[in-house]
């Protein structure tokens, strides 16, 4: 169905509504300000420091200060430019499920992997922790002091549990001890 | 789960990127090669003033001249109108959609708290199931449901998403619709707040 694939596509990018909205604010107000001076500098309206002239000097023949201010524009140029072309995925991804979008939070499902680690593992919830990469989840265990953890209990209950979540984009689950 | 159009979004950024990083260039440039760029930058508005003579010329109308020292204000003042409006009808028109109504066709509405209330229902309970928000959405006037739910921190995510997609297509049949559903299972500050429901 499209709208499922519509859904998905828009729930795992960020939109950029507020990144598109800032910029267009922040290019007509230093364009306005550019007409204001151009309007009321030659009927002598403009508070006093300010004038046409100065404005233009500052611009366009005041040397490093006119270079630092052009290297200003550009970079701020370059970030909305990286904003627009850069793919905005947000942490999160697509369960596969009949007839339903499912989208997870990668804390949350990181959080899940942990849990199912570490109760396989027979260690406390604390001991265990998930970093999720864009296909592997790796979750290292660190139980208390004096306790043994069950790491290949552990790997098998990550595994059940990814398999049983049925990942859009496959993950592969592992689980690790780690030095204490 | 709005209807923005997030490929004008995009094209939005890009456009003004490219801008601002031509302008900064213009400004850079005439530091460093000042000969070249001022003569471009004196040359520019004869060019206007000419074109314009010309397009006159070429309609056959008299509409007088520009004086090339005022072209640079005129283009000035229009953009900043133009873009000025663009950016309130641009911010004002972001992030529509949300509906109170999870329903509403031949005359029959049906709040969203009903649904969610429906939802709730046939989601049952779940040790690891914190909290359930329904919220109703519109897109070229078809209904869509965004179902929220919270689970505890180490959740058992595997029954949980189960029975979230189950409970989903379950309200869909009770009410009767064949709305789009998203579910989004999220731990949100409920999480970290809730008591332990279990030994771990």
């Amino acid at each position: 169905m499209s709208w499922m694939r519509r859904y998905e596509r828009r729930e795992l990018h960020r939109s950029r509504s507020l990144s598109s909205s800032i910029a267009l604010i922040v290019t007509a107000a230093v364009l306005v300000c550019g007409a204001l001076v151009a309007i009321l500098g030659p009927m002598g309206l403009l508070p006093t420091g300010i004038t046409t002239e100065g404005v233009q000097t500052f611009l366009v023949s005041s040397g490093a200060a006119s270079i630092a201010t052009g290297a200003g524009v550009m970079v701020v140029g370059l970030v909305w430019l990286i904003l627009g072309l850069a793919r905005g995925r947000r942490s999160r991804r697509a369960l596969e499920r009949d007839g339903v979008v499912m989208i997870v939070d990668d804390s949350t499902l990181a959080s899940a992997i942990s849990g199912t680690a570490a109760r396989a593992a027979r260690v406390g919830s604390g001991a265990a922790s998930t970093v999720l990469g864009r296909r592997k989840a790796s979750t290292i265990l660190r139980p208390d002091a004096g306790f043994d953890a069950d790491v290949d209990a552990a790997r098998a209950a990550a595994v059940q549990t990814v398999d049983a979540l049925r990942p859009r984009r496959s993950l592969r689950a592992d689980v690790k001890a780690g030095a204490a | 789960m709005t209807t923005t159009n997030r490929g004008w979004n995009r094209i939005v950024l890009v456009l003004l990127g490219i801008v601002w990083l031509a302008g900064g260039g213009v400004l850079v440039a005439r530091q460093i090669w000042p000969d070249q760029t001022v003569a471009a930058w004196e040359a520019a508005p004869q060019a206007v003033a000419d074109g314009w003579d010309a397009l006159a010329a070429q309609l056959g109308l008299s509409v007088g001249s520009l004086d090339p020292a005022a072209v640079g204000g005129v283009v000035l003042i229009a953009a900043a109108a133009i873009v000025l409006v663009w950016a309130i009808v641009h911010a004002a028109t972001r992030g529509k959609g949300r509906t109170s109504d999870a329903v509403d066709q031949d005359d029959v509405v049906v709040e969203a708290g009903a649904v969610e209330d429906m939802y709730r229902r046939a989601l049952g309970t779940h040790p690891d199931v914190l909290h359930v928000k329904v919220t109703a959405w519109q897109h070229r006037g078809a209904n869509a449901w965004r179902a929220s739910v919270d689970v505890r921190d180490h959740a058992r995510l595997d029954e949980v998403a189960d029975r979230a997609a189950q409970a989903a297509t379950t309200t869909r049949e009770r009410i009767g619709i064949d709305a789009p559903v998203v579910v989004h299972l999220t731990s949100s500050i409920r999480a970290s707040v809730a008591k332990t429901a279990r030994a771990a």
